[in-house]
């Protein structure tokens, strides 16, 4: 969600709702000498108004082209065939009612009002104006000359002459109005665009810490470990793998396991389950896990990934080598709990080793828009519920970044 | 809750509405002084037509009042009271000459009326404007129906009718319209905007994350891989080779959690380019910022970039805290310029602060600037 029109558009839109608003009124005018037309025509049945209504019908069409197509053809051919509607409604009413039965010149005045609010083609405060003026102008020249032909005085209209004030008024007001805003509108665009590329670069770097720290710091941590000289052949091939990605100028990926079998077999998670039965573990798969066949590709990968990282936190720190990945779903979202009976620990007391369970668990989870809820007691074992959508994400820019 | 209003959607498309707003509904309020003053006939009637003026500039001024940048946003309860205000207006002023033939209410109270309508525009609901305009629609058309069996002999009452409508239906219509286009034209400019980020970020994410990588392969190239190339060449694992594993993989950690504690609120401030030498601290110890939305942490990032690449401006901090199921922020920096400039500066960018933030609060007392505000933690 943006926080303002783009700086370059925001002329072109006030003009076109400018111009909108305008044919928006005119209409309503337009409506309204019709609805006195036929109030006149029944009150004085013996009158001939219908040539005044006649008159209107025109006008109403090339109202309703203009406001489709705001071009100049347009918005001439309004003037020209609101001249002629004008001239000829005056013509009609006068010759039917002396000028001083009709209500404040009210009748006369609203296919004026109309022709003058021809909001015509073009952008910028000066050319709304600028039709404004012309279409008061075509449509006082064309009602004083149908008051000249009837021999009636040609008075002062004090209602156009006030509207027409009004209508140029609220034009210069909203146009001041329009431009209040430009001192701003660079600054929240570049913050925008900065808030694109800053959820990038924490996803991603955040995806590569996490990989760092399922490779090359196990690594470094099972070499630690190695009680014997030689090295092993598992952790030699990891060794190998690990300086193919520093070298490599493609971004740190995982091994992929080979693709075989049905959704759950294909899946990282299963990938996870006998990787984590190769390091000894044994591990009691239950619940619905053909569930994870309805997540997305990413989504599915990143689960794989944060249930790999908890067996692996089973293996190293719970002290003993069963475990239990249970699987659940319900119609949005897919559950995945690990849950291990050993010494369990108190999250916040392991804060300077919390790196695993902050990038490769939740931080992983919380880039497809899952989250991740814990529950640890000391002595009795540790259980780590991860929740994901079934639906992806389709844009971290939309989701905070959570760096925790 | 975000509503479909401009105020709300386009914050600095209605930095300047409170302007416009004021000139047009002063503008109701002098053209009904001046017709109340030219067309009033009755004596008799004079305190009542005193009472409608002052119920119309009260509308005005609450108006006035509560469409400011720094009250954002002017909810539908106001929208209410000012209207009931100013129908309450035409309603005692048509009260006042019911009995007589003055057209006092008649002559002012359409275009009034539109005028407040034209006024709201920017802060409220298309559907809402056109809704509550149906009120005063029917109150002065109803008064003028009623009034033109006494005193409109010889015209149609229906005639009256329109003429008395037309003005308020006209404006309404207008407003309704001009709201409506510039929202749609802001939500297709939101989609394109949408769909311009989602091709950028596909390209920039190769090109980020390349950066990152080489970033990481550097960090890690200098120590991880001669260690891992002796141990790939030898196979032989010495005590000393453990040791140096293990310390490896501590400073490797060291480095990766120092990146991990870094919350979006520093690396936001890393991005302003200070021309003074202003070093921005931020203090988020709970990561609090990371429960901001999209829209709060861009107006945020946009404000405090404003702030530290002002040339005048010479130290910025912001501290945020929990306070219940609240965040608190507070911005303090030292910039040093005169108040009306600091104000032309940055009142867009706090303008906008207060459409997305639950409160804002802004003290200058040059060189000195506090901004606090807070948001709720989701």
């Amino acid at each position: 969600m943006t926080l303002a029109i783009p700086s370059q558009l925001a002329p072109r839109t006030v003009s076109r709702a400018l111009a909108r608003a305008e044919h928006v009124t005119g209409f309503v005018c337009i409506v309204g000498a019709m609805i006195m037309a036929i109030a006149f025509q029944i009150d004085s049945p013996d009158a001939r108004l219908w040539p005044a209504m006649l008159a209107l019908i025109p006008l109403t069409a090339t109202l309703i082209l203009l406001d489709r197509s705001r071009t100049l053809g347009l918005s001439l051919a309004y003037l020209v065939v609101g001249a002629a509607a004008v001239y000829w409604y005056t013509l009609v009413f006068v010759g039917e009612f002396p000028l001083r039965d009709l209500p404040g010149a009210f009748v006369l005045a609203l296919p004026k009002i109309a022709v003058m609010l021809v909001g015509g083609s073009g952008t910028g405060a000066a050319v709304g104006l600028g039709w404004v003026s012309g279409g008061f102008l075509v449509a006082t020249i064309a009602s004083s000359a149908a008051l000249v032909q009837t021999g009636v005085a040609v008075r002062f209209d004090f209602v156009t002459v006030a509207i027409y004030a009004v209508a140029a008024l609220i034009l210069i007001l909203v146009w001041l109005d329009s431009r209040a805003g430009r001192r701003a509108r660079p600054g929240i665009s570049r913050a925008t665009s900065e808030e694109i590329v800053a959820g990038i670069r924490t996803k991603e770097e955040r995806r590569s810490t996490a990989i760092v720290h399922d490779t090359i710091l196990s690594d470094l941590a099972a070499i630690a470990a190695t009680p014997t000289t030689e090295i092993p052949r598992q952790t030699l091939g990891d060794i190998a793998r690990d300086l193919e990605s520093l070298h490599s100028v493609a971004p740190m990926e995982l091994p992929a396991a080979a693709d075989d079998g049905a959704a759950w077999q294909r899946s990282a998670t299963f990938r996870a389950v006998l990787e984590g039965g190769v390091g000894g573990l044994q591990i009691e798969c239950t619940g619905d896990v053909s569930a994870i066949g309805r997540l997305d590709p990413d989504v599915e990968g990143q689960l794989g990934l944060a249930v790999r990282q908890c067996l692996a936190n089973v293996l190293k720190h719970s002290g003993v080598t069963e475990a239990e990945v249970a699987v659940q779903s319900s119609d949005s979202d897919v559950m995945v709990m690990v849950i291990d009976g050993g010494v369990g620990f108190t999250e916040s007391e392991v804060a300077a080793d919390r790196l695993g369970l902050r990038t490769s668990i939740r931080g992983r989870v919380a880039d497809v828009g899952g989250s991740v809820q814990l529950w640890s007691t000391p002595g009795r074992g540790t259980s780590v519920l991860i929740r994901v959508p079934v639906r992806a994400l389709n844009s971290e820019a939309e989701r905070p970044e959570d760096r925790t | 809750m975000i509503e479909r209003t401009r105020q709300q959607r386009d914050p600095t498309g209605t930095l300047g509405s409170n302007a416009t707003g004021t000139a047009l509904v002063v503008i109701a309020v002098v053209w009904a002084l001046v017709v109340t003053v030219a067309g009033s006939i009755d004596p008799r009637a004079f305190g009542l037509q005193a009472v409608s003026l002052f119920l119309l500039m009260a509308a005005a001024a609450l108006f006035v009042w509560s469409s400011t940048p720094f009250r954002a946003p002017l909810r539908r309860s106001s929208h209410a009271l000012i209207l009931g205000l100013a129908v309450a207006a035409v309603g005692v002023s048509a009260a006042a000459t019911w009995q007589t033939s003055d057209t006092v209410s008649a002559g002012w109270a359409s275009v009034s009326i539109g005028l407040f309508i034209v006024a709201l525009a920017p802060y409220r609901p298309a559907a809402e404007l056109f809704a509550f305009s149906l009120v005063p629609t029917l109150v002065i058309g109803g008064a003028a129906f009623l009034r033109s069996a006494s005193f409109n002999a010889g015209t149609p009452r229906l005639a009256v009718v329109v003429a008395a409508v037309v003005p308020l239906v006209g404006l309404s219509a207008a407003a309704t319209r001009y709201t409506n286009v510039m929202l749609v034209a802001l939500e297709q400019s939101e989609e394109r905007a949408g769909d311009v980020a989602s091709r950028r970020e596909d390209e920039l994410r190769a090109d980020i994350s390349l950066a990152v990588q080489r970033n990481r392969a550097t960090i890690l190239g200098r120590e991880v891989a001669p260690f891992f190339e002796r141990l790939l060449e030898r196979k032989k694992l010495t005590d000393d080779d453990r040791q140096t594993a293990r310390t490896i993989a501590e400073s490797i950690r060291d480095v990766m959690i120092a990146d991990a504690d870094r919350s979006w609120l520093e690396a936001a401030l890393l991005d302003a380019k200070s021309s003074n030498g202003v070093r921005p601290v931020a203090h988020d110890p709970d990561a609090l910022a990371t429960a901001m939305d999209p829209r709060q942490r861009t107006a945020l990032r946009a404000l405090a970039v404003a702030i530290i690449e002002e040339p005048a401006a010479s130290t910025f901090s912001i501290e945020l805290s929990r306070a219940g199921d609240m965040s608190s922020g507070i911005i303090r920096a030292r910039v040093d310029l005169p108040e009306s400039v600091a104000h032309a500066q940055f009142d867009p960018f706090l303008a906008v602060m207060r459409i997305v933030f639950s409160t804002l609060a802004v003290e200058y007392d040059r060189p000195n600037m506090i901004v606090r505000f807070s948001f709720v933690l989701s």
